[in-house]
């Protein structure tokens, strides 16, 4: 019994002379239509751009002159890019610090009070309420801004040891 | 102290030759390699206008970078390695061809009719197949079938696993297959 992914593995190395097909592989050959088809590839793919040509003289020689100018060491390459990209980060690091400083007290994870639904729910059709409907509007509002108001969000000096190490492996991700 | 490169030496030797001195070791070196850098780029993609700049950029790294290959892996195959990463900056910049054109010399064997034959069916649906695989499926593919690496020295020149290498040829084959259907 003829292995199919045996004669397969061997392919390549039939192709390139390193072996050769027993009698009872031929016989596989011609008669198994999945390894036919990959003889064929494996076949066409070691033939493939067989006849390039190459002008090996003058790679040789234009190797010959490009090996006779010195190429300065990279580390002793300042260049002004260089320094552009340092200066570039620098800035991008700073950058990241301010951020990272104003963002800080807004990413303190608080439960925030959820609106009263009536407010939620009456705000697209405030056009067709009365004075005295509006008002009861304003008034809950007035209590939900209160409730979910930035001044009342804890600082970091407030918070406990837990909570900030909450805070840091929040922002760490 | 010059080393001279021996009549037949193998390519460390010629590599410590060239460390040690001997320019003859590089056009030694060229000489020997430069064909299959360049069947290996043309099947891969590069423009045929390219092939002699990108085989001579190879070489000058390699030569310049010598230090840097230890004789760990085919000195061949770290040339490939080099060559694929010229080829894919040219990918980057808008300079590889997309889709391959293709002569008739280009694929077959001329010694072998059968083979001729066979190769000329196959060769154009399987260079624009080729065009379609994945980079390393396509490098791994051309160089266990068109150059004839073993997977220890694809996988030395590509910074893969031999494991890695396999399984990137089969799905390659598979592909390829698929493709000429």
């Amino acid at each position: 019994m003829i292995d199919c992914d045996a004669i397969q593995a061997r392919m390549p190395d039939v192709v390139h002379a390193r072996t050769t097909w027993t009698e009872a592989e031929r016989t596989h050959l011609v008669g198994c239509d999945s390894c036919a088809k990959e003889w064929r590839l494996v076949q066409s793919a070691a033939a493939l751009f067989r006849d390039t040509v190459v002008d090996i003289e003058a790679i040789a020689r234009r190797l010959r002159s490009r090996a006779a100018v010195p190429v300065p060491t990279p580390s002793l390459q300042r260049t002004p890019r260089r320094g552009a990209r340092l200066a570039l980060g620098i800035l991008a690091a700073a950058a990241s610090v301010v951020l990272l400083v104003r963002v800080l007290p807004n990413r303190v994870p608080v439960a925030r009070p959820s609106a009263p639904a009536s407010a939620v729910a009456v705000l697209p059709e405030l056009d067709g309420l009365n004075e005295s409907q509006l008002e009861k509007v304003l008034s809950e509002l007035s209590v939900v801004e209160e409730a979910v108001s930035p001044m009342r969000l804890p600082r970091l000096g407030d918070l406990s040891e837990a909570q900030l190490e909450q805070v840091l492996r929040d922002l760490e991700g | 102290m010059t080393v001279v490169a021996a009549d037949f030496p193998n390519d460390p030797e010629l590599v410590a030759a060239w460390r040690g001195g001997d320019e003859r070791a590089a056009d030694q070196l060229v000489r020997r390699h430069a064909p299959a850098l360049g069947r290996y780029l043309a099947a891969a993609g590069a423009a045929s206008g390219d092939l002699d700049d990108l085989i001579q950029d190879t070489f000058f790294r390699a030569f310049r970078g010598m230090e840097g290959w230890r004789g760990e892996g085919s000195f061949r195959g770290w040339l490939f390695r080099i060559a694929g990463n010229l080829l894919k900056d040219r990918f980057r910049a808008g300079k590889g061809r997309i889709f391959l054109a293709i002569e008739d010399h280009d694929l077959a064997n001329h010694t072998d009719p059968e083979a001729e034959l066979v190769a000329d069916e196959v060769g154009q649906q399987l260079v624009e197949g080729l065009t379609r695989l994945p980079r390393m499926q396509r490098e791994v593919f051309l160089l266990r079938v068109q150059q004839g690496l073993d997977y220890t020295e694809i996988a030395a020149a590509l910074g893969s696993s031999p494991g890695a290498a396999r399984v990137h040829y089969h799905h390659a084959v598979k592909r390829l297959k698929e493709w000429l259907s």
